[in-house]
């Protein structure tokens, strides 16, 4: 009996613990977060753009702490005009209900290239790009979990803007996102059992369909 | 907006130039490397130990405690850095002499640096980082400036105009 309930706790600590973004970041509460943005020196539209949605975003988990600070350290750093378009993007995607841990740490990458290129108007551009395919993949693969949903925007938006420039080569897409969740299920990911079961369901169509949304932003 | 394929051509030649620039310091890198991986203390983890002892019920308890501290730490608002540096862990290093700063930037720091060291001098700056099994996107900045090509990368993905490396972690690697 008591070998069992042990097995069940380490079981359940495993599986709880997994479900967190792996990350090596300082650990901070949602009331830091937002003291933080409060005080900070990015413009006040962007500021209230935030804190009128981000205690709701804490309360329901679609945004973790630990990833929006950094976020939000990165995006100071940026220009006015970019901090204020980089909001504009990212907002409605958190208002459709989105988990938006992936999607923040992407648009931290973006702002750290941007860093490096000034190229401000291509990384915007791109985060358009991603920030649809992730409102997209989170809606039509709504079976699977958040995190493998967001992976799979990130298979696709590599796929548009690094392997083929297209939207319509769902062959081909569908070839790189087997490719790439395969590679991913070989690590021994805890995502691995659900990576087989989406890999068995997603054909051609399923992705025409994520492209259709992408391509119509305004759809709900 | 720039063109893809003019942009590429740019990023190209910068990619050459880095390379080049760059050969002197790869000279003789995987020895180095090897080198320091081998003069590392060998640490058998501490369950392997308990496990030998065939103490079954310490290591039960410890595994469930270490994980409930684990899971207090990521779920509690306590503030102050927890870099899970740890031996054991991945480790990322670049040959750069000469260099003043060096970090790593990647998913796994939510793009946050994470300073490298060079204690010996010898130009060979590494971390180890404790990573669970995953796909990890990471790029070193050396004195501000950015290095998307590690050589011991699986795989480079291009993105917002920069490359980086990829590391896949778990299934043996």
């Amino acid at each position: 009996m008591i070998r069992r309930v042990v097995a069940v706790l380490v079981v359940g600590a495993w599986a709880v613990a997994q479900a967190q973004v792996p990350l090596i970041v300082e650990q901070v509460s949602p009331a830091q977060v937002l003291d933080w943005l409060e005080r900070s020196s990015l413009p006040p539209e962007v500021k209230a753009s935030w804190l009128g949605i981000l205690p709701g975003a804490f309360a329901q988990g679609t945004v973790d702490p630990r990833v929006a600070k950094p976020f939000f350290e990165a995006l100071a750093t940026v220009p006015v005009e970019v901090a204020i378009q980089l909001t504009q993007i990212l907002i409605p995607v958190l208002e459709q209900g989105v988990v938006m841990d992936h999607l923040l740490i992407t648009a931290s990458k973006a702002i750290a290239k941007g860093m490096q290129t000034q190229r401000w108007d291509y990384v915007a551009s791109e985060l358009r790009l991603r920030a649809r395919l992730g409102a997209a993949t989170f809606i039509v693969l709504g079976a699977y979990s958040p995190a493998l949903r967001m992976e799979v925007a990130r298979i696709l938006g590599d796929f548009i803007t690094g392997v083929s420039g297209s939207f319509t080569d769902y062959d081909g897409m569908l070839l790189f996102v087997q490719s790439e969740l395969g590679k991913l299920a070989r690590t021994g990911t805890p995502l691995a059992p659900e990576i087989d079961a989406l890999l068995a369901a997603v054909r051609a169509p399923v992705l025409a369909q994520i492209m259709e949304r992408v391509l119509q932003p305004e759809r709900r | 907006m720039m063109p893809f394929d003019e942009l590429d051509e740019r990023i190209r030649n910068a990619i050459a130039q880095e390379v080049e620039a760059g050969l002197p310091c790869l000279a003789g890198m995987e020895a180095r490397v090897m080198a320091e991986l081998a003069a590392r203390p060998d640490r058998r983890p501490f369950w392997a130990r308990l496990a030998r002892a065939r103490w079954r019920w310490a290591l039960a308890g410890c595994g469930v405690a270490v994980l409930a501290i684990g899971f207090a730490i990521g779920r509690l608002s306590a503030p102050g850095p927890s870099p899970l540096l740890a031996h054991g862990g991945s480790l990322f290093a670049v040959a750069v002499p000469g260099a003043r700063a060096v970090a790593v930037v990647g998913d796994f720091s939510a793009w946050q640096p994470v300073p490298l060291a060079d204690p010996d001098g010898d130009g060979i700056w590494t971390a180890t980082i404790a990573l669970p099994p995953g796909r990890y996107e990471y790029a070193f900045v050396v004195d501000g400036r950015w290095i998307g090509q590690d050589p011991l990368a699986d795989e480079y993905v291009r993105s917002f105009g920069e490359y980086a490396s990829v590391r896949y972690i778990g299934g043996g690697s």
